[in-house]
């Protein structure tokens, strides 16, 4: 047949459970950001006083926040983590699943169990996600992802600096951090497919055979028109 | 098919048709007007070669003076088996199925006959003591229907009785809630809906509008997932079917049978069926319907002002205008009971609207595209909707044999824009786009990319929670174009604005109809046979030698 040779047919022939699909997660598939997972932790964090000074902080320090996520996303990220100095990496970890339950839970899009359940019968399912590991590690294992890229924060002595560990999950890196994620497990990328709502997402959407971009902004939707990606319209 | 009609059934009854039937068709003079041929959301306005063979559909039949009346006799006097009411009792579980947004088309004026049978159905439940009833728009791959669809369609009392909980769409791709009936004796899966399966009485409500539609397909693929589909949305079933809307000749049907029969077996199932005239136009665009030699000056003006305000629109707006004008149907038959006996009158009321005899096949089919099709409904009509309406729905609209020769020239009038509703056909862009560039071979298809399409979690995606067909879909259009492909032997676009678009599709194209009936004039001599089809409104061809 004509044209063979191009892959098309090839990937036609690829069976169920071969294809690892790697989600975003704040848009994608929650209704989430950053601040919501830190305004909890905040609000969680110890002493009445400590809690008044955090929350307090980011409200003077949203507006900040707001220019530098349009301005340049790996910097937000950074001053952001900047406020999680100083709480223990313990009370993090545990207040994780109350995180879930009060904050990711109810903000899951009405497709995400639905999304997951059919994209899991190709394969393996990983989160790429620019939020803290322990924040999204009880969606992690409820959902049944393999395995999740996820932004590490720094800790000395079981108390988070404020700092994040490189590589930072954003950008252009989230495409470097799948390729060695999967050369890691021997996955061939052309198999994989990649979901996430952001522009600033077309890296981790251009390393896949695959790609689909989730009720995308007009500039996005028009990226992905010309990349030939999906574009997916959910409610 | 023929039966004592009972009085209710009589009562039912349209009148005879009217003497409009006998000018159907039209032989081209020096003398006769232009035709006037649709061109997707908007006309061509042609003088055609003398000789040239117009068919147009049938007139309206005359519409039931008191549908609501033959809705309670048909549910008191059902075909087959007790009247409804004698199968309730209270408590029990019901589920309605009704069909989707692709019947009829365009929309009808309110109410839509699915309101006029629910509103006396439900009434009837409650009465009996049934309050837990279900209603399920019976999708099957379809798009689901937006809340403001489904409104209009049922009606303003039930829609704020029942909606969202017990009114929905079904999905087909929900695991947990389809269930197994086991195979048929052909090996067919047949899976439907859980809620439907697990009810004490199954009741669907149809529009049939043409004769493919209604009978065991209502539940049997309205309701089910796609291993169903797998055993009847094939090529090969459409290259056997002679042709789908000719349900006794037809491969498709009787698959579908097959899968409907095993759902009776197994399921109490009550059919409300209804059949509707072909009145597709209301007052102001009634001229569609005429014979243009018989137009008056007032048709003549209200033809040059449609032209005039369609051509200022964009063409978004004109999709918006052709698609919201309701179209004035009538219901011409009601009739209720078990499967088989209840669909084969409302089959006989379709036929005696649609069928118009032709004697002869022609050499060259000239076909106009409209606006709309059953899988775009407040959408664009993209490339793959056209070939489907030209090689599937209006070539099939026959019995007896095809209206073209084998090996003819079809003559599609439409501008063929590379033009995708991104919502509605995601799947159907990388169809076009990806697919088609390989290969047009409907077999190669089936084989190679069906079932990656079909599983793809993207595209379930969005027709589980979005407003997309199945990403399937795409394929079961170009399926549904195979038996008219491999029948026709030519196709020519006329007025193709974007050829590549054409091309793609294995057709050739011109800028004009003219220019389009020189090419096939290269074919079939110098005098060949032209015939044009002025559908819609909906006729059938009768065709014999």
């Amino acid at each position: 047949m004509p044209g063979s040779r191009d892959g098309l047919l090839e990937a036609g022939r690829v069976g169920a459970g071969h294809a690892p699909t790697f989600f975003d997660f704040d848009g994608t598939l929650a209704d989430t950001n950053l601040v919501h997972v830190y305004a909890f932790y905040a609000r969680h964090c110890g002493r009445l006083s400590s809690v008044a000074g955090r929350l307090a902080n980011l409200a003077v320090l949203a507006p900040t926040f707001h220019l530098l996520d349009a301005y340049h996303r790996v910097d937000f990220a950074r001053a952001l983590f900047g406020l999680y100095r100083g709480m223990s990496r313990d009370r993090l970890e545990r207040l994780s699943e109350d995180l879930y339950a009060q904050v990711i839970e109810p903000r899951l899009m009405t497709y995400t169990a639905a999304f997951l359940e059919t994209a899991r019968e190709h394969g393996p399912l990983v989160l790429v996600t620019g939020a803290p590991d322990f924040s999204v590690a009880p969606f992690v294992r409820r959902f049944g992802f393999e395995g999740a890229i996820a932004t590490r924060l720094e800790f000395r002595d079981g108390m988070a600096t404020g700092r994040m560990l490189e590589p930072v999950v954003f950008g252009s890196n989230k495409g470097r951090l799948i390729r060695e994620y999967a050369a890691a497990r021997g996955w061939d990328l052309e198999e994989a497919r990649a979901y996430a709502d952001s522009a600033s997402d077309q890296a981790m959407l251009g390393v896949v055979g695959r790609a689909g971009v989730v009720n995308p902004t007009t500039r996005l939707a028009r990226i992905a028109r010309d990349y030939g990606w999906q574009i997916l319209r959910l409610e | 098919m023929t039966k004592e009609r009972t009085p209710t059934e009589a009562a039912a009854q349209p009148s005879a048709a009217p003497p409009g039937h006998a000018r159907t068709i039209v032989h081209i003079d020096k003398r006769s007007a232009k035709r006037i041929v649709w061109y997707g959301d908007g006309f061509m306005h042609e003088r055609l070669p003398v000789g040239t063979r117009v068919i147009y559909p049938p007139q309206p039949l005359k519409g039931l003076p008191d549908p609501d009346r033959a809705i309670r006799q048909a549910l008191v006097r059902p075909e087959g088996g007790d009247p409804l009411h004698a199968r309730l009792r209270p408590g029990m579980r019901v589920t309605i199925a009704l069909d989707d947004i692709s019947v009829p088309l365009p929309q009808m004026v309110r109410p839509d006959a699915r309101e006029r049978v629910l509103g006396i159905l439900i009434p009837l439940l409650h009465d009996h003591g049934v309050d837990d009833i279900h209603l399920i728009v019976a999708t099957c791959f379809h798009r689901r229907m937006t809340p403001g669809e489904i409104r209009r369609m049922v009606g303003e009392r039930v829609y704020k009785e029942f909606w969202p909980d017990r009114l929905y769409n079904h999905d087909g791709e929900d695991r947990a809630n389809m269930v197994s009936l086991g195979k048929t004796r052909h090996g067919e899966e047949v899976t439907i809906n859980r809620r439907a399966a697990e009810s004490d009485l199954v009741i669907y409500v149809n529009i049939n509008l043409v004769p493919m539609d209604g009978g065991h397909k209502s539940v049997g693929v309205g309701l089910c997932g796609y291993r169903t589909l797998q055993a009847h949305h094939t090529p090969q079933a459409i290259l056997d079917s002679d042709s789908y809307m000719d349900p006794d000749h037809s491969e498709l049907h009787h698959s579908v049978n097959r899968i409907g029969k095993v759902v009776d077996q197994q399921l109490p199932v009550f059919h409300i069926e209804t059949a509707l005239n072909n009145r597709m136009y209301g007052e102001t665009l009634s001229f569609l319907g005429k014979n243009e030699d018989t137009f008056t000056d007032l048709d003549r003006a209200k033809f040059a002002a449609t032209q005039a305000t369609l051509s200022r629109l964009s063409p978004a707006l004109r999709r918006e205008f052709l698609q919201r004008v309701p179209s004035p149907y009538e219901v011409i038959g009601v009739h209720a009971g078990t499967t088989e006996a209840c669909h084969a009158p409302i089959l006989d009321a379709c036929f005696r609207q649609y069928a118009v005899d032709v004697r002869g096949q022609a050499d060259i089919l000239i076909m106009g595209i409209p606006f709309i099709s059953p899988y775009n409904v407040n959408s664009t009509l993209n490339p793959l909707l056209v070939q489907v309406l030209a090689l599937g729905y209006l070539h099939n609209l026959y019995r007896g044999r095809p209206l073209l020769k084998k090996g003819g020239t079809l003559i599609v009038c439409h501008p063929l824009h590379d033009d995708f509703n991104a919502e509605h056909h995601p799947s159907y862009v990388e169809f076009f786009h990806r697919l088609l560039p390989e290969t047009r071979d409907s077999f190669e298809l089936q084989k190679h990319y069906e079932e990656r399409f079909a599983t793809d979690p993207g595209y379930i995606a969005m027709y589980r929670k979005g407003y997309a067909y199945h990403g399937v879909h795409p394929f079961y259009m170009w399926y549904w174009g195979e038996n008219g492909r491999k029948h026709v032997g030519r196709v020519i676009a006329a007025g193709c604005q974007q050829p590549y678009v054409a091309e793609r599709m294995g057709w050739e194209w011109s800028s004009t109809l003219t220019e389009a009936l020189d090419m096939a004039r290269e074919s079939h001599g110098r005098d060949p046979e032209i015939t044009m089809l002025h559908f819609p409104p909906l006729g059938l061809c009768d065709v014999s030698a």
